[in-house]
């Protein structure tokens, strides 16, 4: 409500505290693209600090093959900010920039030192995921299966696949269902759909994850916390509709925002020389974003 | 058969061909939808079961490992007006084709259960055929993308049941692949020709271009379907110069995504050729890549398109569910959306 009533800033501070106008917003997204791609979204929920065609930025299909646990303890990179930021986590040195490149081999090195409990955990999920709460489904008329059945142009279907994979992978000790299929490269993943909005109030972007397991059914909230790391997971991350697509969707709280990306923003500085271009300003909040939700691997594309 | 000339590069064994497999399309749908949707049920489309319009929309596939679904959000009860202008300016700014869609949603689970889903999916295919075969399809490519789907809204416990169709014809002789298969749009064109290939193609696309398209190697230039005859003239070696090239939602090294089936029977049926280039367009990182490109040479089986024709085989396209069999998938979101449930997690 507070947000109706306030002016939208218009003066440039992001380099002294951490936050950014509508107009530094749209440049620094502007920097994301083609990545991420700008919406306009409802034009009921449209704001006017922000241009028509410009609401907020997306990112779509990016795979998460594995739950935050197990890459926390594979990682153990994070830096613990210190002074009055208690709890918040900025993305190591290493930490960060090696989660976007990350490959396959990584994935299951990790996957591999969490062996013994995490196979336990996904056997738990799996059984949560075996549709238990739907009715008769099995014994469902099925009208057009046999029909189907020997469709020579379909490629294989994803049953066999998946069964054989599955047990190859929990045997190496996979801590969820993702699964590869070696001949065709396909990786059976959670998916997430990634928007950032200007929040107005907080003067920063805030960040929405929308998630599908590997089956493209939606990711239920208790599920996509496996995604968000421990410190994070109860305090800042809520599940609220979306301020432009009203789809409820888990997002981190902007309260803590703008300190935690001053302070990123002058590790940078000190790192490379120079203050922080403005341009690059949701290119470090990606960083630190990264350090919330550590295995959804949305592609940073530029290093600053 | 007329010889590749242009690119020594393509020096293909023409000879054996194999069935190509097309990855079936795969279903995304946001909470968003099923929001709206239980927000219409309430509101006006009460005990209706009269079918809608509905959009989808997919992107080229944009990881090496994942394939893109296609998505369903709120904006997809958009039938027109701003709303959909707008859906469509979005659709547009982050490159998503759009695909028109049919939603059957009926008010029980004993209506679901033995709703004449075979009656839905030869709808669709027919309306699919016969846009085909009129050209309509030509004009508009994104009407080779139709689908449908039969869902029943639980608002007692904030459970969806859906089941997409996404319809194509199994052929009695199935379009085929020359050797040397399918592979990289670089292996198969040269570097410089490739990335002159894709560059074309991703201005294409950001310009708003349709999902499909074709690209002329000679003049570097991409156009739109219906100029197919102008181009080539009817002539093999014409017809060898310009490749058929769309948006592929899939990531696989090896085959094709769905949406090339009921292309390649436009093809087939339209342009009357045996033999047909085909790009696949993918683009990591939003951007249309040589590299991630597939080129293969499809071997078309010879077909009738008579506006009054009877469809050239059975329609096929029933989405398999989350255990890999025909059934229907299971959304339940009373996490997020039961009012009761959410009141009682507000602190």
């Amino acid at each position: 409500v507070a947000e109706q009533l306030m002016p939208a800033m218009t003066k440039s501070a992001f380099a002294e505290k951490g936050v950014v106008t509508p107009e530094e917003f749209i440049v620094a997204g502007d920097f994301l693209c083609p990545t991420w791609s700008w919406q306009g979204g409802d034009e009921k929920h449209a704001r006017s600090h922000l241009p028509r065609d410009k609401q907020f930025l997306v990112t779509r299909n990016v795979p998460c093959a594995m739950r935050a646990a197990a890459m926390e303890e594979y990682a153990g990179k994070e830096v613990h900010l210190d002074g009055d930021d208690e709890g918040w986590v900025a993305a190591g040195e290493s930490g960060g920039g090696e989660d976007a490149s990350r490959d396959d081999d990584d994935a299951d090195a990790a996957a591999k030192a969490k062996a013994g409990g995490s196979a336990a955990a996904a056997k738990r999920d799996d059984d949560d995921d075996s549709d238990g709460d739907i009715p008769d489904m099995d014994d469902f008329v099925d009208l057009g299966a046999e029909e189907e059945e020997d469709d020579a142009s379909a490629a294989a279907p994803r049953r066999g696949i998946a069964d054989s994979d599955a047990e190859l992978f929990s045997a190496a000790g996979a801590t969820t269902a993702a699964t590869k299929n070696p001949a065709d490269n396909i990786l059976k993943t959670r998916t997430y759909d990634l928007s950032i909005t200007y929040d107005k109030y907080y003067q920063t972007p805030r960040v929405w994850l929308s998630g599908y397991d590997e089956h493209r059914s939606v990711l239920p909230p208790k599920k996509t916390l496996e995604d968000v790391s421990a410190e994070h997971a109860k305090k800042t991350v809520t599940i609220d509709p979306h301020p432009h697509t009203g789809a409820p969707a888990a997002s981190i709280h902007p309260c803590k925002h703008a300190p935690v990306m001053k302070k990123l923003m002058d590790a940078t500085a000190r790192a490379g020389g120079g203050t922080p271009k403005v341009e690059h300003y949701l290119l470090v909040f990606l960083k630190f974003i990264a350090s919330v939700v550590p295995t959804i691997e949305y592609d940073y594309t530029l290093s600053i | 058969m007329t010889r590749e000339t242009t690119a020594d590069v393509d020096d293909d064994d023409l000879g054996a061909a194999e069935v190509l497999r097309f990855e079936p399309w795969q279903s995304a749908v946001d909470p968003g939808f099923f929001a709206e949707l239980a927000r219409r049920k309430l509101d006006s489309i009460g005990l209706s079961e009269a079918p809608l319009r509905v959009t989808a929309t997919y992107a080229p596939a944009q990881h090496a490992l994942v394939s893109s679904p296609a998505s369903m959000a709120r904006a997809s009860f958009a039938e027109d007006g701003d709303d959909a202008a707008a859906r469509a300016a979005d659709a547009r700014a982050a490159t998503r084709a759009l695909m028109p869609g049919t939603l059957h949603n009926v008010n029980t689970f004993e209506r679901f259960k033995t709703f004449d889903r075979a009656r839905v999916l030869a709808d669709a295919a027919g309306a699919l055929w016969s846009q085909i075969a009129s050209g309509a399809a030509e004009e508009d490519p994104s009407l080779l993308n139709r689908f449908a789907v039969v869902a029943f809204a639980d608002l007692k416990r904030w459970s969806f049941y859906y089941w997409f169709a996404f319809p194509a014809m199994k052929l009695t002789d199935p379009v085929k692949v020359l050797n040397p298969g399918v592979r990289s749009l670089t292996a198969a064109w040269g570097e410089d020709v490739a990335v002159k290939a894709a560059a074309a193609c991703d201005a294409w696309l950001k310009g708003g271009g349709a999902f499909a398209w074709l690209y002329s190697r000679s003049t570097g230039a991409c156009y739109s379907l219906t100029a197919w005859k102008a181009l080539t003239g009817g002539n093999a070696a014409s017809a060898d110069d310009v490749a058929l090239a769309f948006a592929d939602a899939c990531c696989a090294k090896t085959h094709p995504g769905w949406a090339l089936r009921n292309l390649a029977l436009l093809a087939a049926a339209r342009w009357n050729v045996e033999r047909l280039r085909v790009v696949a367009a993918r683009s990591p990182a939003g951007r249309i890549s040589a590299d991630a490109c597939l080129h293969m040479t499809l071997a078309l089986p010879a077909i009738a398109a008579d506006a009054g024709a009877l469809p050239p085989g059975p329609a096929v396209g029933w989405e398999l569910n989350a255990k890999g069999r025909a059934g229907p998938r299971c959304a339940d979101l009373g996490a997020s959306m039961d009012p009761t449930r959410l009141a009682t997690q507000a602190v």
